[in-house]
């Protein structure tokens, strides 16, 4: 297990250091002048001149993307160019807000779309399936803008159980965006569930513990789900990447003070070292998460568990 | 006999907690909302807004405006002319940093030589001052490089404000996000990034001391969002109350609402020295195409109020008397024609992504094509706004300005003076020889009646000359809980909080 | 050979039938014909203009003659929001297009030759899939620049990992089948191979996964619209409608609530004809649900 792991980390690198190109020449090739942008437009042209040699912009790409790449393996994106605050402080200043809502969108998704997902295996095609799954497919369409404005009218406007925005300590704060961001996790959840489930269902054991007189509730719990939350594992392990896209949506509506909203802002203010410090961060937290779930599934799976060791 | 006692004793206790409880009143907290995250609380750092915000509550200036733009004591009590350059500030004594340190003429020193080696983004503001001199330990003389009448307006910018040289230097790097040590009447506690600030009750302060002991500062830059917050009862104050969130706010019960005619305008440029636009019947043409009575009713929902010329009419120097361009089509089309141009032309105009603008800027579009004129809408990120429009890249933008001095000299110079065209400010790349005899004259002129009259010929020269489409002037709306008191608006949207209070 | 093409022709009148009993597919798929037809025949439908304002009129409420009532220039809401499927069905299907020729011809090459090719194509997929799709659209379209055909290259792009590694895996799997082996071992040029066996033997996860991705691609169009990095102004693009209309939201919910209910109805159709094209397609999930 311990080699498996340690592979896997080791074909991350090829990876991250592929993206860290990609993200270097995204933002290079945009146009703006980072000098420009921290010294503001009334700077003398020959301060601009002195910081933009400081910064190394007037390098060729090949070795500013060296000299940046030397500083990124250590976790240093440089300074955002308006608050000049260290890249790597703004990231965890700003991550813990993040991991809390994407925690609990996982959370969400977990209470509720696995119990419905294994009710709605066990009765498919009744009342209770068809509308659990059009309600999956309902918050699998739902565009999270629209509803974290819909949420907030309901929520906190009309009936006042919830704040409208921001984290500024206590749990009622977290409830609207987390339903936001949770809810097309839910309803993936709950479809792999159930068709994970059905799969189950239709193996020869489950057949033969059925033979055998077992009770039907039994059945499902004790056999079929165990072997059925092996892809629920993965589904959710997936949904980190969905999550991720949502909370640069969900942030942003609900003033959520995490890296999503702060990626956003980066973008429009043309914060390149905020801008690529962010999307690296994004990516190995992504790869982060994929590993650990994939040891998870191999945990899970005997069979695999075997072939890793 | 044993048990009398500790009944006594116990009702002393409880009596004793009681006068205790009552003595250490609940602290009041006041909860502030505004559209964005502070960038520094770094007075010379990024020269933004909702920085300035929360700064204004922890620095001091040598000089403030008061509500009504008038210059009032600040750090300096007192202030005269020497000659026509030099000027001397008494200071104010008795007062300390937050850290402890007192504040004496070095301090001022520090802090102006800091603002120009730094350099401060808002360095320009006091360019014009060369050296400062130290008299005394509460008396500071600044030397002028020219005669500059609006010198005092330029030091009541909060990016002038005075800083601490012990706590800049041991914080390095630091000073501005978990450091800022000022002389204002609240300290700085805590910034949670993308969250709020939080200050406390400076209770050392050597004025009038704040009315609250916690003020809290939060960011919501969803528009909506925030004055919902403001409803919800999760703020006592939002800022930038947006046109239609006011028409609705204006009639919910137990929240009023504050509004004030601000500083900022907002104008179409022209790039004058291109075709077509290097024609001054063309800009005309279009100063006359345009709806800005439609703009400020429907887009700005009375947010606005059109103004004639370039300058807003609270800053010092407009000219009441001044005569603007009326919307009339026909006109326009005929000035259209005279130009050369009867069947219009194609061009583009920018915008950046301000929801706004781009509302302005479509209703512009649909104004244009009245007479011909195909115009392009293109959406400009900000980051390469400025830059872009400073090189000239443009036909026509949408942009604003902010005469953050409340003076003519700010409102004109930076943006019709042919020395400063490009990145300084003159994006219309406009140049005429008397614009700028009459405002360099302007600019020196120490007695104020004359001082007036040259900015009033200046206004109805550039009018006529038309390098932008004049359009409007904001007015911003606060919007608070019932129970607030003591709000003193401030024309350049900074508002100080120390006065307010909870009825 | 001829037995091949009929056993085909057979299969897919199989799959046809399958899809028909599937109610759910069969309401999505009458749906999003709807949606077609009206985005197709919007001038006949609307007798407004989707762009031309009319600012005195504005923000009306349902009535005769709007039925959605205004937005904030004036403009019927209801014809903004069909001019709009026109361009949000474009967007969607035009970078599902760019990924589905990119991936699967990489993940075909990939697939097919093995070896160094497929390790090169492989690494740079997994660079591509580093970053959650949205993320890595976003990053690209924060390069290129606002605007619609930068993030139809955005969205595209982020889907080219997809059906990379389907059609991957499923060359590698079709290259074991018997016949197609023998094709290869009697020398048959490399395109023939391709052409006649493996291409149409991987049709089924391809349409599956186009349609799903269609459903992704608009969401995600209209998510970056709506931070203001997709559509721009007038253009009646969804996500870009309830990005200018929700500060208005308070005043007039429908020019924020009716484009909502357009992406959400397009993309739950897509999604259900999606799932059913899954469960007529894949053998394994025949006999489920």
């Amino acid at each position: 297990m311990w080699r498996y792991i340690l592979r896997r980390l080791v074909m991350l690198i090829p990876v991250l250091f592929g993206i860290s190109i990609f993200v270097f020449l995204l933002m290079h090739l945009t146009p703006g002048d980072p000098a420009l942008l921290m010294l503001g437009e009334h700077a003398p042209t020959a301060q601009l001149e002195a910081l933009r040699e400081e910064l190394g912009l007037n390098d060729s790409l090949p070795v500013q993307y060296w000299n940046w790449l030397k500083r990124a393996v250590r976790f240093d994106f440089g300074r955002s160019l308006r608050s000049k605050k260290l890249v790597t402080r703004e990231i965890l200043d700003r991550l813990p807000a993040t991991a809390q809502l994407a925690t609990a969108a996982v959370g969400i998704s977990i209470i509720i779309g696995v119990p419905v997902g294994i009710i709605s295996a066990a009765r498919p095609n009744s009342w209770f399936d068809n509308i659990a799954m059009i309600g999956a497919l309902t918050g699998v369409g739902m565009p999270a803008f629209w509803q974290g404005i819909m949420l907030i009218l309901v929520f906190s406007v009309s009936l006042g159980w919830f704040p409208s925005s921001g984290r500024m300590g206590g749990w009622q704060y977290l409830v609207l965006p987390a339903v936001t961001l949770g809810t097309a996790a839910t309803a993936s959840v709950a479809r792999m569930t159930r068709s994970s489930m059905l799969e189950v269902l239709q193996q020869d054991y489950i057949r033969t513990a059925r033979s055998k007189g077992l009770p039907r509730r039994a059945v499902i719990l004790v056999h079929g789900l165990r072997n059925a939350l092996i892809p629920v594992v993965t589904m959710i392990g997936l949904q980190f990447g969905g999550l991720m896209s949502g909370a640069v949506l969900t942030e942003t509506i609900f003033a959520w003070p995490g890296i999503g909203r702060m990626v956003v802002e980066a973008i429009n203010n043309k914060d390149f070292p905020l801008v690529q410090g962010t999307i690296m961060t994004f990516a190995l937290l992504y790869a982060l998460v994929n590993l650990v779930v994939d040891v998870l599934y191999a945990f899970l799976d005997p069979r695999l568990r075997v072939r890793y060791e | 006999m044993l048990r009398k006692p500790l009944l006594m004793f116990s009702f002393v206790f409880v009596l004793l907690a009681a006068v205790v409880s009552v003595g250490l009143a609940q602290p009041v907290t006041l909860t502030v909302a505004q559209g964005a995250d502070p960038v520094t609380l770094d007075p010379h750092g990024q020269n933004d807004q909702p920085s300035a915000r929360v700064r204004v509550q922890i620095f001091e200036t040598l000089v403030n405006h008061d509500a009504n733009l008038e210059i009032v004591p600040g750090l300096a009590r007192s202030w005269e002319q020497i000659d026509e350059t030099t000027w001397e500030f008494k200071l104010q004594e008795n007062v300390t940093f937050h850290n402890g340190d007192p504040f004496t003429a070095n301090d001022v020193t520090y802090s102006f030589e800091r603002i120009k080696t730094l350099p401060s983004p808002a360095a320009y503001l006091i360019e014009v001052v060369t050296d400062v001199e130290v008299v005394d330990d509460y008396t500071v003389r600044l030397k002028l490089e020219y005669p500059f009448a609006p010198i005092l307006a330029h030091l009541a910018h909060p990016s002038n404000a005075i800083v601490n040289q012990r706590s800049v230097e041991e914080a390095g790097d630091n000073f501005g996000s978990s450091v800022a040590v000022g002389t204002g009447p609240f300290i700085f506690e805590d910034w949670v990034s993308g969250s709020h600030v939080e200050l406390s009750k400076n209770v050392d302060y050597w004025g009038e001391p704040a009315k609250v002991d916690r003020l809290i500062i939060r960011s919501i830059p969803e528009n909506t969002v925030r004055a919902i917050e403001l409803e919800t009862g999760g703020a006592d104050i939002v800022y930038n109350v947006a046109p239609m969130d006011e028409l609705r706010l204006a009639g919910t019960p137990g929240i009023k609402l504050d509004k004030y005619e601000a500083l900022s305008t907002t104008y179409v440029g022209f790039n004058v020295q291109k075709a077509p636009f290097d024609n001054v019947l063309v800009r005309q043409a279009i100063n006359y195409a345009l709806d800005v009575e439609a703009a400020v009713d429907y887009i700005y929902t009375g947010q606005a109020a059109q103004i004639p010329g370039p300058l807003p009419p609270r800053v010092w120097g407009f000219d009441p008397d001044l005569e603007g361009y009326d919307f009339d089509i026909e006109k326009a089309k005929a000035l259209l024609a005279e130009a050369g141009y009867p069947d219009g032309f194609k061009t583009t105009i920018w915008t950046n992504d301000n929801p706004t603008r781009m509302e302005v800027a479509e209703l512009f579009q649909a104004n244009l094509a009245e007479i011909g004129i195909d115009v392009d809408i293109q959406i400009i990120p900000w980051a390469t706004y400025l830059a872009d429009t400073a090189a000239g890249k443009h036909d026509m933008f949408i942009l604003g300005w902010g005469t953050v001095t409340a003076d003519a000299d700010y409102g004109l110079y930076a943006l019709f003076h042919s020395s400063q065209i490009g990145d300084p400010g003159n994006r219309s790349f406009y140049a005429n020889d008397r614009v700028d005899e009459l405002l360099d004259l302007g600019r020196r002129e120490t007695d104020v009646e004359k001082r007036r009259a040259i900015y009033s010929e200046v206004q109805k020269l550039i009018i006529e000359e038309a390098p932008w489409a004049f359009l409007l002037v904001t007015s911003e709306v606060n919007g608070m809980q019932e129970n607030i008191e003591g709000f003193v608006p401030h024309p350049a949207g900074h508002h100080k909080l120390a006065s307010v209070y909870k009825k | 050979m001829e037995m091949d093409t009929s056993i085909q022709k057979s299969q897919t009148s199989r799959v046809l039938k399958q899809l028909f009993r599937n109610k759910r597919a069969v309401v999505g798929g009458i749906v999003l014909i709807m949606i077609v037809l009206m985005a197709v025949f919007a001038p006949y439908i609307s007798k407004y203009d989707p762009v031309k304002q009319d600012i005195r009129n504005r923000l009306q409420p349902p009535s005769k003659d709007h039925i959605f009532g205004t937005d904030q220039f004036g403009r019927d809401t209801f014809t903004r929001v069909i001019y709009g499927a026109r361009l949000s069905l474009r967007v969607g299907f035009t970078s599902i297009a760019i990924s589905l020729v990119i991936g699967s011809a990489l993940g075909l090459i990939a697939g097919y030759y093995g070896g160094i090719l497929d390790n090169v194509i492989m690494r740079f997929i997994d660079i591509l899939l580093a970053l959650p799709g949205f993320l890595l659209a976003l990053a690209i379209v924060a390069a290129l620049g606002p605007g619609l055909e930068n993030v139809v290259i955005a969205i595209g792009i982020s889907y080219i990992p997809s059906f990379a590694r389907m059609m991957r895996s499923s060359v590698l799997s079709i290259r074991e089948l018997d016949y197609v082996s023998a094709a290869e071992a009697v020398g048959a040029p490399d395109w023939r191979v391709i052409l006649l066996h493996i291409l149409p033997n991987s049709l089924n996860p391809i349409i599956v996964l186009t349609t799903l991705s269609l459903a992704g691609a608009i969401l995600s169009a209209a998510g970056l619209s709506f931070l203001g990095m997709g559509a721009q102004p007038p253009t009646p693009e969804w996500g870009s409608m309830i990005a200018a209309a929700r500060p208005f939201i308070r005043v007039s919910h429908w020019a924020v609530t009716v484009p909502g209910l357009a992406i959400f109805t397009t993309v739950m159709c897509l999604n259900l004809v999606g799932d059913g094209l899954r469960d007529a397609l894949d053998p394994r999930m025949k006999n489920v649900g």
